[in-house]
């Protein structure tokens, strides 16, 4: 999957936040591509920085408080912590768009949904106030409202949960973007629209061809959608694999407690496992590897030195260094 | 909309019923006897007595309300008796001073406050927010009645730039109007500019951080217009409701700002009645200021449809 040229390339990317104890790092040294086309996840727990890295690709973090303080987001080869405001307006929301979780904040409460698709096609492709609107009723047509031409003029508290989160694809999906990435889309929604909203994103993809980021602390999902994983904890990707590879055989101790800490039907009475202890501050690292205060098989090496993300087998790669030496289980 | 506006204004009615009593109260509140004023000093109890039986008020307190408040509903709002010319006709005449004074100290503010706002909001903590932050508490701490002496005395005096007193009607000269209306409005208006200042920077620094405004930089807007369209139709909600307060305020305002100008508006003709005791002129005008505060409430309601839709009448 990751052959030629990755539409997206993020390259050794550090964010530091600024917070009462100092300048504390979030995203520590993350890399990772995401191929023309492919959906990779990026999974974590809250805190982990996968939100921060998805603002960081869109030039959204805000600053202050944060601030870069390395690494390079290389879109088709263009360098997005280089490039001026008026080159990045070109890129958002026109070659990289964004849904973010929560439908309800995230739309303008004062405007139309259909204003608010039809002004993003306005400015990237230059066109009038009516065949704007009428890409509006197209696309949100296109995700499945009902009688798009009526409800283009409705406001964002006129629709449901889901139909927000639809109109909110729609807007991100106006001007066809190269590379969606997708904040939690669906955590906010019931479990059945949750499944309709994956869908209607996997098939969107398929039909445009575009590359997904798709940003979720839930793994049930990117077993749904994903072709391949970076899994986050404390800043940093602690595993990168197939989707399939993931699943069956974890190369990090932290990707085994979350797939064992997964909900599954037919273990009814069981009790739920837990990853143990909670994660780290991000002024209060933990020398060695981050993950070995909560980890299983942790040993006195661990806390040495920081591991480095080697390759464990091809086309997966672990932050771990007894990745080796241990056998870790996946989801059955 | 139609509907909306047509409730509203039906349910002004019971308050204006109890505003009515409470300015018909007034007669009965303030020491001193009006047939004995209108009498005169040496007039005998006989020709008091007539007085009063001429004007009703030896007739029960009830039933000299309902005959006032039936003429005033049909627009007789009595004879003043300084001047015996009828109240209505005296507070028509001199009302377009006062609301042009008002509007333009509303203008005034607005042209003021709104960049001032958005500027410091969306620039928060930096210098040029806190010159704005400084500039709006001078503009609470000068009382009226000292910055409208000072600018008369530097821009009409010193400087003879703008006339010190005097009013032309905007129906005459434009230029005129303005020249006469402009350090008035300024004084009224300053205070204002900098409390709708002060709101609307607040509100912006708070919707800058909102959801949407990401959405809309997400979506590749130029800052201007994330700004002028995404946050700024948000932040005006609670400007507007302070702006309806304001123009409350105002209206007071003028009774010393026409008073220090010389503009023959309701403020100057409010303490004149007070001091030649010209009750019938004094219930009219607070009739008249009491109907100008509710509309602009009114008005301040309806607004708040266009800028939340989530209120808006269905």
């Amino acid at each position: 999957m990751t052959a030629a040229a990755p539409i997206l390339s993020v390259e050794r990317l550090s964010v530091e936040f600024l917070t009462d104890r100092g300048w504390a790092t979030v995203v520590d040294d993350v890399s990772f591509d995401v191929a023309r086309g492919e959906t990779l996840g990026l999974v974590g727990e809250s805190g982990s920085g996968k939100t921060v890295t998805s603002l960081a690709i869109m030039q959204l973090v805000p600053m202050p408080p944060g601030r870069f303080s390395g690494g390079r987001i290389l879109f088709e080869g263009t360098d997005l912590v280089e490039l001026p405001e008026k080159g990045l307006q070109r890129v958002r929301g026109n070659e990289i768009a964004m849904v973010f979780q929560e439908s309800m904040t995230s739309l303008n409460p004062a405007f139309t949904i259909g204003d608010q698709i039809a002004e993003a096609v306005r400015v990237h492709r230059g066109i009038g106030r009516r065949p704007a609107l009428d890409r509006a009723v197209e696309v949100l047509d296109l995700v499945g409202i009902p009688s798009p031409r009526e409800r283009v003029h409705a406001y964002p508290h006129e629709f449901s949960g889901g139909m927000r989160q639809r109109a909110a694809i729609a807007m991100a999906l106006a001007c066809e973007p190269k590379l969606l990435i997708a904040d939690e889309p669906t955590t906010a929604l019931d479990v059945t629209v949750q499944a309709q909203v994956l869908t209607l994103l996997r098939e969107l993809q398929q039909r445009f061809g575009m590359a997904m980021l798709f940003i979720t602390h839930n793994l049930g999902v990117v077993a749904d959608i994903c072709d391949r994983v970076a899994v986050m904890y404390a800043g940093q990707i602690v595993e990168v694999a197939g989707v399939d590879a993931l699943f069956q055989a974890p190369g990090h101790p932290y990707t085994e407690g979350l797939l064992q800490a997964m909900p599954q039907l037919g273990r009814r009475g069981e009790p739920l496992a837990v990853v143990p202890g909670v994660p780290p501050m991000p002024w209060a690292m933990p020398a060695g590897c981050r993950f070995h205060p909560r980890c299983a098989y942790a040993e006195p090496a661990c806390t040495a030195g920081p591991p480095k993300l080697d390759t464990t087998r091809p086309g997966q790669a672990s932050r771990c260094a007894r990745s080796a030496s241990i056998t870790l289980r996946g989801s059955d | 909309m139609p509907r909306f506006i047509l409730q509203r204004l039906l349910a002004l009615i019971p308050l204006l019923l109890i505003v009515s009593l409470l300015v018909f109260s007034l007669v009965l509140l303030i020491p001193g006897d009006p047939a004995y004023l209108l009498a005169g000093e040496d007039a005998t109890p006989e020709e008091v007595a007539a007085i009063r039986t001429e004007m009703g008020l030896d007739e029960p307190v009830l039933v000299r309300y309902g005959k006032w408040l039936i003429a005033v509903v049909q627009g007789d709002l009595g004879t003043s008796l300084f001047s015996d010319q009828p109240v209505l006709d005296v507070i028509l005449e001199r009302l377009p001073v006062t609301l042009s004074l008002a509007v333009a100290a509303i203008l005034i503010a607005l042209t003021i406050s709104i960049p001032a706002g958005i500027v410091s909001g969306t620039r928060a903590g930096t210098r040029i927010d806190r010159a704005v932050t400084v500039g709006s508490s001078i503009g609470l701490a000068l009382p009226n009645f000292w910055l409208g002496l000072m600018l008369v005395l530097v821009l009409a005096i010193w400087n003879p730039w703008f006339p010190a007193t005097g009013y032309t009607p905007l129906s005459e000269s434009l230029a005129d109007w303005w020249r006469h209306i402009l350090l008035p409005a300024f004084t009224l208006g300053l205070s204002a500019s900098a409390i709708l200042t002060r709101q609307l920077r607040g509100a912006m620094i708070e919707v800058m951080q909102l959801d949407y405004v990401r959405t809309a930089r997400a979506k590749g807007l130029p800052h201007r217009r994330v700004v002028a369209k995404h946050a700024l139709k948000n932040a005006a909600i609670p400007m507007v409701t302070i702006l309806g307060l304001q123009v409350n305020g105002l209206l007071g305002g003028t009774v010393i700002v026409e008073q220090i100008f010389g503009m023959p508006g309701i403020g100057q003709l409010a303490v004149a009645s007070v001091f030649t005791r010209d009750l019938p002129m004094i219930q009219g005008v607070v009739i008249m200021a009491v109907f100008v505060a509710v509309l602009v409430n009114l008005v301040v309601d309806i607004s708040y449809g266009y800028f939340n839709p989530k209120v808006r009448p269905r």
